[in-house]
């Protein structure tokens, strides 16, 4: 399953749809959005997406986990709109038959999204606003 | 033929609007587009060399050739998580 939303997200509601009792191993990470960027204080921070396109690659990325690892089990969640310091913007939840497998697959998770998935995170400062990555 | 392009995030705030239809010839390319859309928002001039395109969702690269209706989104550089 795949989440793109405004509301706050809920990682214990979130890992209890992908628990399943032929599975031994449940991950769970978690992106929380932190206070200093280049010692710098971050006061509020700003997520925006193109959600049809976000959506389908975060889909991608959950067909490409089931077809290497044959993981089922998968809940990608991102949050959207205004997030406080501190908050959670990310949520993978994976879990298969084994640790190695969820451990690999919820870490292709995160890098792919890092790589692909058209989702921008605005840091806000005490003086001024900034994109990340802006070139 | 007419396309409708979106800017998000940090292109969204240069060119100063969510989206716009433009209308280019036929067969026109990415690339074609990418000289247009710089002449009519200079404020993404500076980032030319950096504007990724999707084409109906898609990552495309700037030889793509255009087709009437399709929905282009200018993407800045990602960073979500």
């Amino acid at each position: 399953m795949i989440k793109i939303t405004e509301k706050k997200l809920d990682p214990e509601l979130i890992t209890n749809k992908v628990k399943n009792p032929e599975n031994g191993a449940v991950i769970t990470f978690l992106g929380t959005t932190r206070k200093y960027t280049d010692n710098k204080k971050v006061i509020l921070l700003e997520y925006e997406a193109y959600i049809p396109m976000a959506e389908l690659k975060l889909k991608e990325i959950v067909q490409n986990i089931e077809k290497k690892w044959n993981i089922y089990d998968i809940y990608i969640a991102h949050r959207l709109g205004k997030v406080e310091i501190g908050e959670i913007s990310l949520v993978v939840a994976i879990s298969s038959q084994h640790r190695k497998s969820a451990f690999a697959a919820c870490q292709y998770a995160i890098d792919t999204l890092k790589l692909t998935v058209p989702i921008w995170k605005k840091e806000f400062f005490q003086e001024e606003a900034k994109w990340v990555n802006e070139p | 033929m007419l396309i409708k392009i979106k800017f998000f995030a940090l292109y969204k705030e240069k060119a100063k609007t969510k989206d716009t239809v433009v209308e280019i010839p036929n067969n026109s390319t990415i690339q074609d587009l990418c000289d247009l859309l710089i002449e009519n928002y200079p404020n993404l001039s500076k980032f030319k060399n950096n504007i990724i395109f999707a084409v109906n969702y898609e990552y495309q690269d700037n030889t793509y050739i255009l087709s009437d209706n399709d929905e282009i989104a200018l993407i800045p550089p990602v960073s979500g998580g």
